[in-house]
């Protein structure tokens, strides 16, 4: 509790210096990310992300933080996995080398990820078919709204603020006319809200094509994705094994 | 007829095909017609509800067209355009039956600061920082030992509590005290701070740039910071507060009460408090009455007030808390009313009674140092101190229009302070009694009139009056005797009447202007009259029957005018990194005296002079931080400076000043740089001031006949003062500790000329080093623990003999606190002094207090038992240096005091 107190505030000062610049057409919005790591076991996992933006530019880079999981004995015997928390996350997500570029003007999205050992540069192009619903609510005092869609093989119900007229949201969640605070699919295997942004704010991270990778496109990454996880799911289950779990089988159904 | 209801169906049908959509193009660009890509193009409704709902959108293309498809629907209200930067555009759609295509063009304008700021938190933040409010939520902050709000602040990261109650944040005095956002208080802001209930409070927010005219809001450019309170949701009724009652051993009382009301737009607070443990009540009624002006830059800032001309008692207390020194019987009532008849009508109303009663025992031992020659007086003081005051203000600020507004303010002040002092000095008695009187008025009208969104005009006037009449009545009559020419068998001693009037009027006027919203300009053009009248006159008392003293010399009846023109420029912009803001101002101030009795000593003088003031922020890389300020502002004599015939200044302290008009020169430059390195946990401070009063001039001093010291006027000599003060925090998070170290250094440059006519330096060097550590555990147990060096030299030459006295003072101290359950907790505090000088062997003493508090029932009722000063030091002994003299003094100090207190909230 107290490192995650820590960790907000963190993320609030480092900004403080945005507010006396006057760089009003950029901003940084901080997501909590929770998915669900294995489908079958409920085992959870919790990210955090930063979205930089720049409307001057018409670009985004969201960059997250991908902690490693340790699979831990509970008390009454049952396992899950561990996440290690860690207050100086801010600074290294803004350090990290994961991350999403997306250009406003077109529906191409570039990212940066790690596959059995190897950095990727993933383009992927799609264009989410939101549609607006007329149900608002209220989301850390904003009025938001909603809207849903289907985007491969998942139903999203995404929460936007009209108020702040960005096109963005976390990972790959684009397209709606305002920036989308909270999303999660229709099983909750998947859930990102906002929980603190700065606008306008400036930022030491530059908002660019990511670099240094192996090209390629997404539905061959994908490809290979899912192969890795196949060898992944068999360690765990290992591991699960030698700590005197029953053996399962993990299946992330993921999207990323 | 069937087949033209089938015909009529068909239009119908048709028509309804013909509009199931409507589609809206055009582009977007800038001011410049530019193209904006990437825009957000909504179609926006109402809900039943009355929110905004958003029906359709799209964006703008690379070449800024869009085009934007919609069913036909009522409820359509307006289309808008709006990218982040810019400012949003709204068309309002006015739907033509058979029109399904729609242009509409929009030209969005870049947005300026102003634009709102999103900052959103998540719940368990301890601190959120919007713009330029930085709101800390108080839980996470206090560990519910903390009494007075004033506790609570000290407990916030960067909040500082100076010595004489008022608050620092982040080295930038805090001017007001608001709470839920209204100015109830208004610049009293100890009353609140020593007062108010720590439990009240669930955020304490710190607002920078404050302005209180909503109208002037982005147009000033505010270098003002106050606190906002945010009280907690459940206290906010339409009666809550708390009332504490205390009785201890030895007819030891303290009373705290807080009456809060808050129904729909009006808050009414009363607040009562008594002690006689030498808490500070947070008024002003054991200091000289001071004018409480406007202590606003987006008005004026009138400084006029009567002088005291024989001032009142001060009291001399060492360096240890008000607990130790503060020998009190202090009663406090205040009312405090604040309503808003609509949204931007506000109506405030104060009244404040306050009382006190104190008691000063010292002894004294001086060595006055007059170069070769030198003497000591050894002083046996005892005085009381009785000042009575009370204020009664009313504020209203009326909306006139939607841009004006008027700001009447009325006030009425009215002090009586009793003042007796019964001194031994070498063994000679003395009694001195003052009895001090004022009445203050003030009328301030202030209209502002907003002509367009970056100029607004503000209309200044001000009438103030104040009137000090006093009494000193001096005895026995032995000292005085040499001042009569014939002692009367009945003389007794000598009674000095006075009084100083002064009378101020003001009238400005004030354009502010902002423009691209980085540029802000203003300029000032006013005049002020201040008018000070004084009489005196010096009597014998003959067994009550009073007979003036004939001589001349010892009767004023004096007035000084002066009547100052200005006109002020400032100005002010926002670079990427950089504040800049200059203000210069012109001034036509002409000076007049004549006195009725000295008739020779009249002048008529005029003074032509720039006043500028330069401030300069730097915002480095991270959050550190560069400010620079220089100001120049001459000083003038006031009347005191102008008497020419003597009068008594204390009791042994007879003046006579040469009438001479003159003008101090007064530099004044600060550098502050603050450092903040979050992820190191690091953050500091170092300041430094320095400060030049050139010309200074000295006045003719006679002392009387216990002995003559005479300081001729002297002219051009620049007196001046260096300040450096340096801190550095760090956050142990590994081992929940904090530290601060902190550093100052004082130096400051003096001449004086005694019995002869050239000038001697005095140099005074002090210098503090200190070392806190501060325990964050949040649990059952944390302490506070530090300790200081000071040093304190005078470098001295007096008719060519030097002297260089010098002192130390060790301080250290230790806080703890136990919370033993939820219910029970201990405070013990324990302080350890020891001095050492030249004058007097070393002196040490430990002070130690145990508080005990006990929960009888969450949130309701408590019980406190406070025991204080358990090792009973009656007395104090310290030593200072000042420019001719060596002190050292023994101070007597509260005694053991054993109170045991009920609180009850509700």
């Amino acid at each position: 509790m107290k490192k995650q107190i820590f960790f907000y505030l963190i993320f609030i000062i480092t900004n403080l210096k945005s507010i006396a610049q006057n760089n009003l057409k950029q901003g940084m919005v901080l997501y909590r990310e929770q998915f669900v790591l294995d489908t079958i076991n409920k085992i959870e996992s919790e990210h955090k992300g930063i979205l930089y933006f720049n409307t001057d530019s018409l670009h985004s880079l969201y960059k997250w933080r991908l902690s490693s999981p340790s699979i831990v004995k509970n008390d009454d015997g049952s396992l899950t996995t561990a996440f290690k928390k860690d207050s100086n996350q801010i600074k290294k997500i803004s350090e990290s080398r994961f991350q999403i570029y997306k250009n406003y003007l077109n529906n191409v999205s570039v990212l940066k990820l790690t596959l059995a050992g190897e950095w990727y540069i993933v383009s992927d192009t799609y264009d989410i078919k939101w549609e607006l619903l007329d149900e608002t609510k209220m989301f850390k005092g904003m009025q938001v709204q909603k809207a849903v869609a289907n985007f491969r093989g998942r139903s999203y119900t995404a929460w936007f603020n009209p108020a702040i007229p960005i096109p963005d949201g976390p990972w790959k969640y684009r397209g709606l006319p305002g920036l989308i605070v909270e999303i999660y699919d229709e099983k909750k295997h998947i859930r990102i809200e906002m929980e603190a942004m700065q606008i306008p704010a400036s930022f030491n991270v530059t908002i660019k094509v990511p670099k240094k990778g192996i090209p390629i496109i997404y539905p061959l990454y994908a490809k290979q994705y899912q192969e890795l996880m196949n060898i992944e799911a068999k360690m765990y289950e290992a591991q699960f094994k030698q700590m005197g779990g029953d053996g399962v089988i993990l299946r992330n159904e993921i999207e990323r | 007829m069937p087949f033209k209801k089938i015909l009529m169906l068909i239009l119908i049908l048709q028509s309804n095909f013909l509009f199931s959509q409507i589609v809206i193009k055009g582009t977007v660009t800038d001011i410049n017609r530019k193209t904006i890509p990437s825009a957000s193009i909504m179609a926006v409704a109402t809900s039943t509800s009355g929110k905004m709902i958003v029906l359709g959108y799209t964006f703008s293309d690379n070449e800024g067209k869009y085009t934007l498809k919609l069913k036909p629907s009522d409820s359509i209200v307006a289309i808008s355009a709006n990218l982040l930067g810019f400012n949003k555009k709204v068309h309002t759609l006015n739907i033509i039956n058979n029109v399904n295509l729609y242009d509409v063009h929009f030209e969005l304008e870049e947005a300026a600061l102003s634009l709102q700021t999103f900052t959103v938190k998540a719940e368990n933040l301890d601190r959120i920082v919007r713009k330029d409010t930085t709101t800390f939520k108080v839980k996470f902050f206090i560990d519910s030992t903390e009494r007075i709000l004033e506790d609570v602040l000290k407990k916030i990261p960067g909040i500082v509590i100076k010595e004489d109650g008022s608050i620092e944040y982040k080295n930038k005095p805090i001017e007001r005290i608001l709470v839920e956002g209204d100015d109830v208080f208004r610049t009293e802001t100890k009353l609140p701070s020593k007062n108010l209930h720590a439990d009240l409070v669930e955020e304490v927010q710190i607002i920078d740039r404050y302005s209180d005219n909503p109208l002037l809001k982005d147009i000033v450019n505010s270098d003002r910071q106050v606190i906002n309170l945010n009280f907690k949701q459940g206290k906010k009724k339409a009666l809550f507060g708390n009332i504490g009652l205390g009785g201890g051993v030895t007819n030891r009382y303290e009373i705290t009460s807080n009456l809060i009301s808050f129904i729909g737009k009006t808050k009414a607070f009363i607040i009562a408090s008594a002690n006689n443990i030498g808490n500070d009540i947070g008024s002003n009624a054991n200091r000289e009455l001071d004018i409480n002006h406007l202590r606003s830059n987006d008005y004026f800032n009138p400084t006029a007030r009567a002088a005291s001309l024989v001032p009142i008692l001060s009291i001399n207390a060492p360096a240890l808390s008000p607990r130790r020194t503060n020998i009190n019987e202090a009663w406090l009532t205040s009312f405090h009313f604040l309503t808003r008849p609509t949204k931007d009508w506000i109506l405030k109303a104060t009244a404040v009674h306050t009382q006190d009663n104190l008691l000063q025992i010292q002894q004294s031992n001086s060595q006055v140092l007059l170069g070769i020659s030198s003497f000591l007086i050894k002083d046996n003081n005892q005085s009381s101190f009785k000042p009575r005051y009370q204020n009664f203000h009313i504020e209203n600020m009326i909306p006139l229009s939607k841009d004006a507004n008027l700001l009447i303010v009325n006030e009425y002040r009215q002090g009586q302070t009793q003042a007796n002092t019964n001194i031994d000095i070498n063994e000679r008695n003395i009694s001195q009694q003052l009895n001090n009187q004022s009445a203050y008025w003030r009328n301030v009208l202030v209209y502002t009139q907003k002509l367009t969104d970056s100029l607004a005009i503000v209309l200044n006037a001000a009438w103030l009056s104040d009137h000090k009449p006093q009494t000193l009545l001096l005895r026995p009559k032995d000292n005085y005797s040499s001042l009569i020419q014939s002692t009367s068998p009945t003389f007794l001693g000598i009674e000095q009447q006075a009084w100083v009037k002064t009378q101020y009027a003001i009238v400005e006027a004030n354009l502010k202007k902002v423009w691209k919203a980085n540029y802000k300009f203003n300029i000032k053009i006013g005049g002020s009259l201040q008018r000070d009248s004084t009489q005196t006159w010096i009597w014998a008392d003959n067994l009550g029957e009073k007979q003036l003293l004939q001589d001349i010399n010892f009767q004023n009846n004096a007035i000084y005018q002066q009547t100052d023109w200005w006109a002020t420029v400032g100005y002010h912009q926002n670079f990427e990194k950089v504040r800049l803001s200059i203000t210069t101002s012109f001034h036509n101030l002409n000076t007049v005296f004549t006195d009725k009795i000295h008739t020779n000593d009249a002048f008529n003088q005029n003074w032509v002079y720039l006043s500028p003031r330069l401030i300069v922020d730097w915002n480095l890389k991270g959050n550190d931080k560069i400010n620079f300020s220089y100001q120049y502002n001459p000083r003038f004599m006031d009347i005191q400076n102008l008497l020419g015939g003597y009068y008594f200044r204390s009791y042994r302290a007879l003046q006579r000043n040469e009438v001479q008009p003159f003008q101090i020169n007064s530099h004044f430059a600060t550098l502050n740089y603050r450092f903040e390195r979050v992820l190191k946990k690091i953050e500091g401070n170092i300041f430094f001031s320095y400060s030049n009063n050139a010309n200074t001039q000295m006045s003719r001093l006679q002392f009387t006949p216990f002995y003559t010291l005479t300081e001729l006027t002297n002219t051009n000599k620049n007196f001046e003062s260096y300040f450096v003060n340096a801190e550095i925090m760090r956050l142990l998070n590994a081992i929940n500790l904090s530290v601060k170290l902190t550093s100052q250094q004082f130096l400051n440059i003096s001449y004086n000329s005694i019995g002869r006519n050239d000038f001697e330096r005095v140099q005074n060097i002090s210098t503090t080093q200190a070392i806190q550590v501060v325990s964050l555990f949040k649990q059952a147990f944390n302490f506070t623990i530090g300790g200081s060096w000071s040093f304190n030299q005078q470098k001295t030459q007096t008719n060519g003999v030097g002297t260089n006295p010098t002192f130390h003072q060790w301080q250290s101290w230790l806080k703890t606190t136990w919370k033993l359950n939820p219910k029970l907790s201990i405070t013990t505090n324990k302080e350890y002094n020891l001095f050492q000088s030249d004058l007097s062997s070393s002196n040490n003493n430990i002070f130690m207090d145990i508080s005990l508090q006990y929960q009888i029932k969450p949130s309701k009722s408590m019980l406190y038992i406070d025991f204080y000063n358990i090792f009973n030091n009656q007395e104090y002994q310290f030593s200072s240096v000042s420019a001719n003299q060596m002190n050292t003094q023994i101070y007597r100090l509260l005694p053991r005091i054993l109170l045991a207190k009920f609180e009850y909230r509700f």
